[in-house]
């Protein structure tokens, strides 16, 4: 038996706001993407990208080899989460609303993972293009 | 100590724990890669502990959940050290992992998942986890591959993988999109079983449900209104018979066969309602169905110690096919369309379809793991020369499977099959290996 | 009893009597021999806790094994993995028992002789003991590797170490051919520990407390 039992958490969101808050610093050259560490937000923020671009939000959801778990014989209500991507979704399309208006989806996002490899590879952007995706990254942020 | 320095403590233990474990060359590919995202994990945790406001009560939780999450994650990646699993079996699944299961990353737009593997736990415990897709402390994911500990040799039954492979590649941005459109439309097409969850669930409390399948959900105060909102998820139901589907594409008849008594030996009357799977029954009969609809279980032409054998594994395998309607929920039709889309996403990803066999090869395999010799791709010709073929693992399988279940088989047991189709898998590695290098 | 040229084993071997499978080139075909391979694990004696080889711990006795003498012989030697591409490293004065590839098989009336190949033997390789291959033995063959050399061999699954050459033998009377006996290694899928005890107990028991 462990020393306490928790009820399930989803995190991603509050996960994804301070990875997009960490990642326009970047754009900002306040930080320099040097070791692997900085790039986790910029991996996750490109895999919420890819996400948003096929519409593809099914997620692992069973307890799996992390939870140690046997088979289940339970229905664990708190584990369904078809809708944990709502929020996040939703901040996607309003900042691209803002910052990529009358853009395509599909450019406009080629265009913001192109930005994000820039920011890690340490290559410059075109100072448009840089002001974009930072204002992009910046109120996703806010919003999510 | 505030809760923030407590942890940033936990940070410098995780790291020390990183240094005394996954530094050391732990399974067959070293452990490097895991050293390195683990590392990356800890430090991307560690400055945002750093950073956090103590007050910040959400941001401090998140962080020790992560830790928590990282600290596991070590410790299971360590126990891959144990090995304990089939290598020649991982090498070739792997090898279909890597073609399909991949994701778009910043350096690669199809960068294979990391892989490791454990072996641990009963029967059930077959697995294949795929990190989440959802914002994490993860840079890149992590697959992994569970085996039961007792099984290690027996590869027949590891072709149930080819279920949880589906759970993979579901899990990859780009196929899940493919796959909903091309597969899942079908098997949740409108009109049928699946269609929605209130559809089921008529299924499931139609006139013509089972006695003791009522008399079990009675019991437990399901009705055909709260059935998918207390007692079982859906959506997990419909994800597992996709994963059905990409197994049988995957891995053909040895799928099938691995399943029937895997899934029979857990649920033995294979009317069980579970939480996340759908009835065995059903899933046995469509596997069945589909094996017909695919040619699967073509047999060849002409009379043959094969086409008797492959015709008795057949026969055994209609012996889990339940005759009960009730127990078949999708038109022959719409499954057929459901196969063909799984079987086109997996033939753009060689070698994860499963390829025909040549019923040639087939007959000189299974003369060979008669004899008990290793079924592999090698004979000896008339002038007593040796000639080597590529053979796949898979028929490897289905051979295994076939003279498992023989009457007038070798007569040895399922265990030594196993062992010999093992040990052909490894060997035919090394003919693989000599073929391209032009030996 | 004569040793089998490379046409006799040639025609054994089309005619599915003699087994050795797979055999991944021509070239492992020589005038008199069959070259063999490495296979993929490695078993590397551990000294442990154990003083010396003991004949008296093999001796089977009634009842269940007792745990400690199990133990002993489980942990004499450390398995390994050797996956192809991988290496297996052998220090002087060291003996591994590793598998071969290929999968044998010998009719009744067949021996095999196991030895090391000359120019790894030049290297300090060797083939601890002459191995003989007993009439309808079925499965891999173990090499018992010993380097006596100076320096460390590095080793790779794949690699033709060994050699078997086939003897015919002479029978007196007739001889029923699937009157075969498979011995304790039959159907060896890897190298294993034998049992050295195996039809000597009386000599063992001589003067021990263990009474028969």
């Amino acid at each position: 038996m462990s020393i306490i039992s928790q009820n399930y958490v989803d995190d991603s969101n509050l996960i994804a706001k301070r990875f997009a808050s960490i990642v326009a610093t970047y754009f900002e050259g306040a930080t320099e993407v040097r070791d692997g560490s900085a790039r986790v937000p910029l991996e996750n923020l490109y895999r919420i990208l890819e996400m948003y671009r096929f519409d593809a939000y099914r997620d692992e959801d069973r307890k799996g080899v992390l939870a140690l778990h046997v088979s289940e014989s339970r229905y664990d209500r708190s584990r369904n989460n078809e809708n944990w991507q709502a929020g996040i979704a939703a901040a996607l399309s309003q900042s691209l609303e803002a910052f990529y208006r009358n853009v395509p989806k599909e450019t406009a996002i080629a265009e913001l993972q192109e930005s994000l490899r820039s920011v890690a590879r340490g290559q410059p952007l075109p100072p448009d293009q840089s002001r974009k995706a930072h204002g992009f990254f910046e109120r996703f942020g806010q919003l999510v | 100590m505030t809760t923030k320095a407590f942890l940033l403590g936990e940070c410098d233990n995780i790291g020390a724990l990183l240094d005394r474990t996954l530094r050391f060359d732990y399974g067959l590919e070293g452990s490097f890669e895991f050293y390195e995202e683990c590392s990356a994990r800890l430090g991307i945790l560690q400055s945002e502990l750093n950073a956090v406001d103590p007050a910040n009560l959400p941001q401090v939780g998140i962080l020790s959940r992560g830790l928590a999450e990282l600290t596991q994650l070590i410790c299971r990646i360590e126990r891959s050290s144990i090995g304990e699993y089939s290598w020649p079996f991982v090498e070739e699944l792997k090898r279909i992992a890597a073609s399909i299961c991949t994701e778009a990353t910043i350096d690669d737009p199809d960068a294979p998942l990391k892989v490791y593997v454990l072996a641990e736990g009963a029967l059930d415990a077959y697995c294949i986890y795929h990190e989440r897709l959802r914002p994490s402390y993860a840079k890149r994911r992590l697959l992994t591959i569970v085996f039961p500990k007792t099984l290690k040799h027996f590869v027949l039954l590891h072709s149930i993988l080819g279920h949880e492979i589906g759970h993979a590649i579901f899990g990859c941005t780009k196929h899940q999109a493919t796959l909903v459109k091309d597969v899942l439309s079908h098997l949740t097409h409108v009109g049928g079983a699946f269609e929605t969850a209130a559809a089921t669930a008529a299924h499931i409390f139609s006139n013509t449900v089972p006695p003791s399948v009522l008399a079990d959900l009675s019991s437990r105060g399901a009705t055909e209104a709260n059935l998918f909102v207390e007692f079982s998820d859906w959506s997990s139901w419909w994800e597992e018979l996709l994963c059905d589907v990409i197994g049988l594409v995957s891995f053909g008849p040895a799928f099938v066969a691995a399943e029937c008594s895997l899934l029979y030996s857990l649920d033995v009357t294979g009317l069980g309602v579970g939480p996340y799977h759908p009835l065995v029954a059903w899933r046995i009969n469509l596997l069945r169905r589909g094996a017909k609809l695919l040619g699967l279980d073509l047999l060849p032409e002409n009379d043959s110690p094969l086409k008797e054998a492959m015709q008795e594994f057949w026969n055994y395998i209609d012996t889990f096919v339940k005759n009960d309607p009730w127990c078949d929920v999708l038109d022959d039709a719409e499954f057929l369309a459901a196969l063909n889309g799984a079987e086109k996403l997996l033939s753009l990803h060689k070698p994860a379809a499963y390829p025909p066999p040549s019923f040639e090869a087939m007959e000189k395999m299974l003369s060979a793991i008669h004899r008990l010799v290793p079924p592999v791709g090698f004979a000896v010709d008339s002038q007593g020369e040796p000639h080597c073929d590529n053979v796949d693992f898979r028929h490897i399988l289905y051979v295994g499977w076939i003279e498992s279940r023989r009457q007038n088989g070798s007569g040895t047991t399922f265990s030594i099959v196993n062992k010999l189709c093992e040990h052909a898998i490894m060997q035919q590695r090394a003919i693989s290996i000599a073929l391209e290098g032009g030996m | 009893m004569g040793a089998l040229s490379k046409s006799a084993f040639q025609e054994r071997l089309k005619g599915g009597s003699l087994v050795v499978s797979p055999i991944l080139s021509g070239k492992q075909l020589g005038r008199s021999s069959i070259d063999l391979r490495m296979g993929t694990v490695a078993l590397m004696s551990r000294a442990g806790s154990q003083s010396h080889v003991d004949p008296r711990a093999y001796i089977a006795t009634p009842g269940p094994p007792q745990h400690a003498k199990v133990q002993v012989k489980q942990q004499k030697h450390e398995r390994h993995e050797v996956p192809y591409g991988r290496d297996l490293l052998l220090h002087p004065g060291s003996l591994v028992l590793v598998p071969t590839l290929e999968w044998v098989q010998l009719p009744y009336d067949l021996q095999g002789i196991v030895t090391a190949r000359s120019c790894w033997a030049r290297e300090g390789l060797n083939i601890a003991t002459a191995t003989i291959i007993n009439p309808s033995y079925r499965g891999i063959i173990t090499l018992e590797l010993a380097n006596f050399g100076e320096i460390p061999i590095r080793l790779f699954p794949g690699l033709r170490l060994a050699q078997i050459a086939l003897y015919s033998l002479d029978f007196v009377g007739d001889v029923q051919p699937d009157a075969a006996t498979h011995g304790q290694f039959d159907l060896s899928f890897e190298p294993a520990a034998g049992n050295v005890s195996l039809g000597d107990e009386v000599f063992l028991k001589l003067g021990s407390l263990d009474k028969p």
